[in-house]
This record gives C-alpha cells, structure tokens and sequence, in this order.
C-alpha cells in the first residue's frame, strides 16, 4: 500500500447487502485498483456468510474495536445505527494508512471512473456535496428547499476525507456527537448523521464543496438536471456522471423513482429511465427481496447476549420520553432526604410513575412493556451531584433466567443493568450529576431488552409483558452517603456480630433440647 | 439616490422606534471608517420631527425608495422585528444597484470597534461575506445543545454579512428576496428562523464565498464565552485579535443587567471584561436618546383609522393566501370589501 493511496467505503446492515455487492461490481467496473471497504452490521459475528462477493472486504464491528456495551447498540434503529459508525469507518481507514477515503451510501452506483475525484478528496481536508447546486425551479419537488433546511445542506450519501489533523479533529467531534444524537429530529436539529455536517463549513477551514453535478446525483437534483446519454454513458448538465445514488429505491415500485416521494417518475430524469431498471435487476440477481416495512427498519436493535432484539420504541421515542417535562406543579418537597420511599408513598413525595407500570401492589409495582419511567423532582440549585438507588428484581422464572435493562437519565444513557434470579431485591445505584437536575425533574427511564409475559412462557394466563419489579427508591446527596458511610460499616459490622451471636445462641440452645 | 461618496457601503435596517440602536451602529461605524457611506434604511414610514443634526452623517432610506410588489401586502403580514429582517435582501441589492461595489449588512444591535478593512478586502474575489456562529466545537459539557441551537437558527449569522456587485451575489439575492418576502418566520422546527436559515443554502448555490474566521469579527452572545474577551488600554480584544464588530442581538433597556433578552445566563457579571464594551454600548445608547425614540409608534403596526393590528390578525391574512389581492391595501378600512371590513364581518376564510 502507498501512502498517496485512496479507499472506497461503505456500511450496510446485512439486509443490505445486495445493495453492496452490486455497487462493489460497479466500482470493479470502472476502478479496479481502488480497495473497496464494507463495514457490515450483522447478528451474529464471525466469519461472513457464502454470499459475500470477493471483490469487496468486509469489516465487522469487532475490526473497528466497537464495544458490545457501547450505549447506541440498545437505542439506534439499522438506520441510526450504520449512519452513526461513518466517522468510525472514515478514521479506521485513515489510520490503515489511505492517505484519502471516500465514504459511499451502499445505494450508489458508480458510473464513470472515480479517479479524478479521488485526486480533489486527496487535495482537502473534507469533500462534500450539496444536495442542490441552484435555486429548484418552479417543476422541482414541492417544497424542497424547506425540506433541506431541515435534513441538511450537504447529502451524507458521499464523504471524502483525507489525512490530516483538520479531519481527524472533524471526524472525533462528529463520532462523539453521533454516538448519542444520530437521531431522525428535524424539530431539534438532527438528521442522522447528516445535519452535523452542515457545521463543516464552520469547523473546518479545508471544506471543499464539490459542485460537480455528475457526482451524488439523485432524486433531489436530477429533477432539475439535463440527463443525456449516448447509450454507455450519462451526462449531468454537461458533466459525466460518476456516481448515482438511488436513494429510497425500490425496485417494486418503478417507475417511482424513490419511496421518499410519491410525485417523482423516472420517466422525468431524462435519458435514465433505463439505468434505474438495469440498477432493479441487478439487485434482484444479487437477492435483494425489497425493502422491509418502515415499521420494522425503525425499530431499536437491542444487544443482548449474541443476537439482537427488537424493542417497540424507535429511538425517537425514547429521546422524547426522556426530555425532561417543566416542573410539575404542585410537588412536594424534593424527596432528595437518603430515606427509602416505597412505591406506595410515591404519590405524596411527588415522584410520578408515568409509562408503562402496572397497578400498584401491596409490596411494590411491576414494569409493564418495553419501557417504563419514572418522574423525579429535585432542587434546582444542588450543592453536589445525587445517587439515585432502585430496589429491584427481575422478571426472571426458571424460562428466562435474565432480564436486561438500560437505564436512561434525562434521556441519556446512564446505566445498563442485567437482572437474574436473586431471593432478595437488589439496589441498585446510579448518578446524577448537578446539571441534569437544573430543571427540577429527572426523569429516569427504564428500557428493557428482553420482557415477557408469563402466559408466553406458560407460567400462569397472565398476558402482562413484565421486565423489573420496582419496591422502592432513595435518593441522596453525594456528600450525604460519604458521611455515612462510617455510620453504615459500624452498622454492618454490629449487624454481623448479633447474627454470629445469634447463630452460636440458637445452636447452644438446641443442643440442649431434648431429641 | 445622492451621488456615492465610497466604493463601499454598510446599512443598517430599523423601525422608527429603534432609530436610536441604527445611530450607535451608525456611528460607531463611522468613527472606524470615516470614508464609506453608512445607510439606515426606515423598514416604517418616517416620522420627521425626531430627526437630529447629527444625522446628517447617515444616509436614509425608507421603504418608499424599493420598488416592491405588493408592498402594502408584505408590510402587514410581518411583525415590527419580522419586516426589518425581511426586506435585507431587497436593502442590499437597492444599494448594490445604485453603484456600490461591495454592501456590508450590519443588523440595527451592533457596536463597530476597529476599521473593516480586513473584511472589505474580502469583496474582491468573493461575491457573499459571511460570519459562522461558530469557529469549533464547543467542548463544555452540554455542548452538544449550543450546536443544535445554532442548526435551528442557522450555521452562519445574519448580523453582519457582505455582498459584492456580481451576478452571482445578485443571483443569490433575488431568490433569498423570493424567501423572505413570505416567510420570514421564526419557525425552526419547520426549518425556518427569520431571514437566518436560508443563509446555509450560500456554500450551495455560490461558487465564491468567503466565510470570515476572524474571532473579532462579530462576536455575540452565541460565541462570546469561547472568544475570552478582553480589555487593555481601552482597546478590546477576542482571543487576542482586534474586537471588531460586536453585537448585542436581543439587548433590552429595560433589562440592563443582562447581554441580551435570549439568554438568561448571560448577566452582566458573568460576563468577564466584555462588561466594559457593554457599558460602552449602553452609554452611546443613552446618548442616541434611545428612550424617547423607543415611544415612537410603528407605522405598519396600524389600520389607517388607528386600529391596532394585532398577531391574529395578521395570522388571518397569512392565512387567505393568495385570496388577499381581492381586499385591495390591507391598512384601509374605508373602501368596501377591505380586509378590515372583512375581519370585523367574521367570515370564513375566503
């Protein structure tokens, strides 16, 4: 390998993979010597199955030294997830030694050689492409200019990055805001990955911004593009196409040209009509069986143990939930007192069970469904940071002896708990800092991985899907629990010698009896 | 329009109540740079009397000198704040198009502090001048927030941007004017804040841009805890380099302990040696008499027969669409078939 060498990427779930190998034959095609990297999200790892092409090498999530524990694996959906690991992918290839890389969507299609590109990437420390070159005209998809000013200025379907600490610097900012804000929330900014990017022109002094009509055209722009063709190649207003991105296609609904959109037919983007049916073939040869119900694509993936599960919430919902609420009115005083409060007497200490718990019973309350959490009220001005501890235990019979639940605070990931089989409820503790109380309410949320319901497991008819069963909480100061430690190890140490008192009683006693 | 006295020009855009704030930029600005003509374009209809010797210095503008399409219509669809944002881009391209070589934008809060030479040097070669909000990432804890913050208002800000006289500037303009004349909103879940937003389409749809990194160059309440602000000799620096332009977007007189009305953290006392520049400003302000300019009413917030417009009222006539041309000039009320008589039949919309 040289050092002036330059790589392609992408990242795809494993649904995704005719996708990959059919822009891995493209590439082949017209740039046989530039090495063609797929990080591939999968269920299991290990070796790659049969179907994966020769012409592309795969990396798995373990190559990019991911942690199984890492907070978005039980929160993205596929979507949010591979978006998310972008910069991961980028920053590993620039440390193998690739002095640029291009990241691809796997729903492009390479077209005409990519080497001329690859030279501008080399020259900059970050390349993107807007999503438009101009003003849309007046026949342009409805609304779209409004449309981008929530989504995002540059499309994140192609990045170019090269080595320097410019983009290094770049790249760890965006690999850290995307690790807990890849989320689709046009209303508060985010756009996946992609309206991040829209500070690049901010934070990076080398942005170049292709302008190259030929390179990441798509739905968006083409509508407003010149196609032409002499039956091998395209031109774009002019320009040879280089690489096409066939976003949200889909090849059961041709000619629709994007499940984004119902207005626009490839019949409208000139001399292309017959790449998109040649693109629907192609993926139809490589097994792809179309595109899975909006439903399923936005479910959270939750790992646990070896596989992934499905979770109910997608991971909007969880980033809503968490939001803490305005104060609650009416609440009393702060329940920050190191006392334990049972689930009965919630209600006059001001804390709110408010999702996903059953009724109330006489030791406590189990959770019910995916999620469940919790209102809290605090003083707005602590002196120190609070420990938030729960009284818990699993929903874990003999049939399913674990139960996995992620703990969120404010809507951030605090914790991940894994509940098994304890004869006694456990506390369990977790931290607040003085800023996640400044609005008055915590809200902690509980996300369980794995919850089920007695009648699936043939336990009883109870049709209840239970994850934790709560008794209780307490919440104290930092400093409080550090000035009484000394209380509770003298406490312990008392507690333990009345019981070896007690046992040495009981056996004297017994001794004694008559048989 | 009088004959140019310099390439260049700056202008600010206020109602007749925040003609005080227009004379602090004014000045400033022309103590600095004595040698290019300084506008204050009347987004209202002058009021004569409040007018001082010392505004001979300016050049004014009212809204009677663009040639708007329905103009009465644009006038009462937005609020007082709204109509001054709005009609930037038609102000700019008014003074692009009687000779001036390059146009500097400075929104009515501003305090100019040093000379622009640094930035006019930018207008050869560039078409549009702009500010980011930002230089970096913010590395505090939470930062993460401000970044959003700044994605929902807008990467760069449109308190002081430049455009030079080139098809490309022009081109840019007329379609920003197309944006701003109906919806210049703040509206950012649905992408929009003011004027603001369409500002990010620039690295889009122009080829030469430049995007001014100087940290004294527009620093405001967004930006002004990472500039470490400082005062030595009487001059003020930001991370070291000459504090140029400063703004103090959202500054209220009725608040004086605080930078600005959209953050409430940001008091006097926290703010470090800035509080000299804020001092400074508050001391111009007074001398501009910009209480009794404050009492001054906005032309456009009335009906012709003196009757209040209210928000909902303009929200209704937003509302009707396209159907508005049929009401004529929305402020009379005398001639049948008026919005006025309209409003007050309690119809339906149209």
């Amino acid at each position: 390998m040289t050092l002036t060498a330059a790589a392609i990427c992408t990242i795809a779930c494993e649904n995704y993979l005719p996708f990959v190998s059919v822009l891995a034959d493209s590439l082949t095609a017209h740039d046989p010597e530039l090495p063609f990297f797929a990080l591939l999200i999968t269920e299991e790892s290990g070796a790659p199955g049969s179907n994966v092409p020769a012409n592309l090498n795969i990396l798995r999530m373990e190559d990019l030294s991911i942690a199984e524990t890492d907070a978005r694996l039980g929160v993205y959906d596929r979507k949010q997830l591979s978006a998310s690991l972008k910069p991961v992918l980028l920053k590993h290839l620039l440390k193998q030694g690739y002095a640029s890389v291009i990241f691809l969507d796997p729903d492009m299609l390479v077209t005409a050689g990519l080497g001329q590109v690859a030279v501008t990437v080399a020259a900059h420390s970050l390349t993107l492409t807007p999503h438009i070159l101009r003003p849309a005209e007046a026949g342009s998809i409805p609304g779209l200019e409004k449309d981008l000013l929530r989504t995002g200025m540059f499309n994140a379907g192609f990045i170019g990055v090269s080595s320097t600490p410019e983009t290094l610097q770049f790249l760890d900012w965006w690999e850290k805001r995307l690790a807990e804000f890849c989320l689709n929330q046009p209303k508060d900014g985010m756009h996946y990955d992609q309206r991040w990017l829209d500070h690049a022109v901010s934070f990076v002094n080398d942005l170049h911004v292709l302008r190259d009509p030929g390179v990441n055209a798509a739905y968006w722009n083409l509508i407003d593009r010149e196609v032409v063709s002499d039956g091998e190649q395209y031109l774009v207003d002019g320009s040879l196409l280089k690489c096409i991105h066939f976003s949200g296609f889909d090849p059961g609904i041709l000619p629709q040209a994007t499940c984004y959109s119902r207005e626009i037919d490839i019949t409208q983007l000139g001399a292309l009509p017959a790449l998109f049916y040649q693109y629907g073939e192609s993926l139809t040869a490589k097994g792809w069986a179309g595109r899975p119900g909006v439903a399923v694509s936005n479910k959270t993936l939750a790992r646990y143990s070896e596989g992934y599960f499905e979770c109910a919430l997608t991971s909007a919902e969880i980033y809503d939930l968490g939001k803490v609420e305005t104060k609650q009115k009416g609440a009393s005083a702060p329940p920050v007192t190191g006392r334990f409060t049972s689930v009965s007497t919630f209600s006059a200490a001001g804390i709110r069970k408010r999702l996903g718990w059953s009724d109330e019973e006489s030791w406590g309350v189990w959770s019910r469904g995916m999620y469940s959490d919790l209102l809290i009220p605090v003083p707005e001005a602590l002196p120190d940071d609070i420990l938030i501890s729960f009284l818990v235990q699993g929903f874990v019979p003999r049939q399913h002896p674990l139960q996995a639940v992620d703990v969120f605070l404010n809507g951030d990931f605090a914790a991940s708990w894994v509940l098994n089989k304890t004869y006694m409820p456990v506390l369990h503790t977790i931290r607040a800092d003085q800023e996640a109380c400044i609005n008055g309410t915590l809200v902690v949320g509980f996300h369980m991985r794995n919850p089920v319901s007695p009648s699936e497991l043939g336990i009883s008819a109870d049709p209840r899907v239970l994850g934790i069963r709560l008794q209780g909480i307490k919440v104290e100061a930092l400093s409080q629990r550090k000035n009484d430690s000394f209380k509770l190890r003298l406490t312990v140490t008392v507690r333990r010698v009345a019981a070896k008192l007690n046992a040495w009683f009981r056996r004297l006693v017994h001794s004694k009896l008559p048989i | 329009m009088p004959a140019q006295n310099s390439k260049y020009a700056a202008v600010t855009i206020v109602s007749m109540r925040y003609l005080a704030l227009a004379r602090v930029t004014g000045r400033s600005f022309r103590e600095h740079n004595p040698d290019v003509d300084f506008f204050i374009f009347l987004a209202d209809r002058p009021v004569a009397h409040v007018f001082e010797p010392a505004d001979s210095a300016f050049r004014f503008l009212n809204v009677n000198d663009l040639e708007l399409e329905n103009a009465e219509s644009v006038f009462f669809r937005y609020q007082e704040l709204e109509l001054a944002y709005a009609l930037t881009p038609c102000v700019i391209k008014h003074l692009l198009d009687s000779g001036y070589q390059g146009v500097m934008f400075l929104k009515q809060e501003t305090l100019v502090l040093e000379a622009l030479d640094s930035v006019t040097s930018h207008f050869s070669g560039s078409s549009v001048l702009l500010t980011p909000h930002l230089l970096a990432p913010i590395g505090r804890k939470g930062g993460e927030r401000w970044e959003l913050n700044v994605l929902l208002s807008g990467v760069f800000n449109g308190g002081f941007i430049g455009f030079s006289n080139t098809a490309e500037a022009r081109g840019f303009l007329d379609w920003w004017e197309q944006k701003t004349l109906v919806q210049c909103f703040l509206d950012v879940a649905n992408g929009l804040h003011f004027e603001q937003r369409w500002l990010d389409f620039v690295p889009s749809f122009v080829q030469s841009y430049t995007i001014i990194r100087d940290p004294g160059v527009n620093v405001g309440h967004w930006n002004l805890l990472d500039r470490n602000i400082k005062s030595c000799d009487g001059k003020i620096t930001a991370m070291g380099m000459p504090c140029r332009i400063f703004r103090f977007s959202g500054y209220d007189a009725k608040a004086p302990g605080y930078l600005t009305r959209y953050n409430k953290d940001i008091s006097v006392d926290r703010i470090g040696e800035a509080a000299a520049v804020l001092r400074k400003y508050q001391k111009m302000l007074r001398d501009a008499r910009h209480e009794a300019t404050l009492r001054l009413p906005y032309a456009f917030g009335y009906f012709d027969n003196g009757a209040e417009i209210t928000d909902a009222m303009r929200k209704r006539y937003i509302d009707c669409g396209a159907t508005v041309s049929r009401f004529g000039d929305p402020f009379e009320t005398d001639h049948s078939g008026s919005f006025y008589e309209w409003l007050n039949s309690g119809s339906s919309l149209p």
